[in-house]
């Protein structure tokens, strides 16, 4: 995913974003699903992360067409889901990406969301390596 | 109270497995959907006692969405109450606002959701 974005991705200072997304965990399951886990449902958890990580792609999909055609709001909108999504599912780093991203949808130069873009593609890449059983079984 | 149906409503598919999983295990019968067109139309048959409704989805939104449902007059006694991201403080007047019965913030917390939605439904008799 993120090799893909990184081919419409110019040169581009990175001084823009999110250095609080560096400094939170890629994946750390909630303890609402902990507690699945816990009391043996952990296929169900498994389903729920592969759910999001299915979702997550096709949307990622969606908000890099939203970016390519200028469609702000439609960027925002993804944007935001993507953000509570990754949430729910104790993809912290990644929801912070998705909150900036939402945030600047309206006002930061198409440079900025290419990064930001960037960013969150690659983040989601290293966050489904993390969503693996042994990771919180 | 539980056996009661619930309408749930959210673009978002791990939110709607997440709250389906959770309303089922609490006892309610759960319906999901993932737009407010989809709600509308399903709500005569399912006549639910309560939706629960994203409120920034693709399309028409939840407000937009309560607004219709309180408007009329065979629906408007379904309690209606807002999911809202927990940053945006503003969506929870809003989600007041628009009629809702009261909102619930995202990320969706398992161990209150049910008794939550207990609560508004004794608030609001059904």
């Amino acid at each position: 995913m993120a090799r893909t974005v990184s081919r419409m991705v110019p040169e581009i200072q990175h001084h823009v974003v999110v250095a609080e997304s560096q400094t939170l965990n890629l994946f750390t399951l909630p303890e609402s699903l902990l507690e699945f886990v816990n009391s043996g449902d952990q296929d169900m958890v498994t389903e729920i992360l592969a759910l999001f990580q299915q979702d997550s792609a096709a949307r990622l999909r969606e908000l890099n067409l939203a970016l390519s055609n200028g469609d702000r709001e439609a960027l925002r909108k993804q944007a935001h889901t993507l953000k509570g999504a990754a949430l729910q599912v104790g993809a912290l780093a990644l929801s912070a990406i998705f909150l900036e991203l939402e945030k600047h949808a309206d006002d930061g130069s198409q440079a900025e969301l290419l990064d930001l873009t960037y960013r969150a593609c690659d983040c989601y890449d290293r966050t489904c390596r993390e969503m693996l059983p042994e990771n919180y079984r | 109270m539980p056996g009661e149906t619930i309408l749930v409503v959210d673009d978002a598919s791990v939110n709607l497995k997440l709250t389906d999983i959770v309303l089922r295990k609490e006892g309610f019968r759960v319906h999901a959907v993932s737009d407010a067109e989809q709600a509308l139309n399903a709500i005569p048959e399912l006549r639910p006692s309560l939706v629960l409704a994203d409120i920034q989805m693709p399309g028409m939104d939840g407000l937009e969405m309560t607004r219709r449902i309180k408007e009329n007059p065979s629906m408007r006694g379904i309690v209606v109450v807002a999911l809202t991201a927990c940053a945006m403080k503003e969506d929870e007047q809003r989600a007041l606002d628009a009629g809702c019965d009261g909102y619930i913030t995202k990320p969706i917390d398992t161990h209150t959701l049910g008794p939550r939605l207990r609560e508004y439904l004794a608030r609001a008799g059904a």
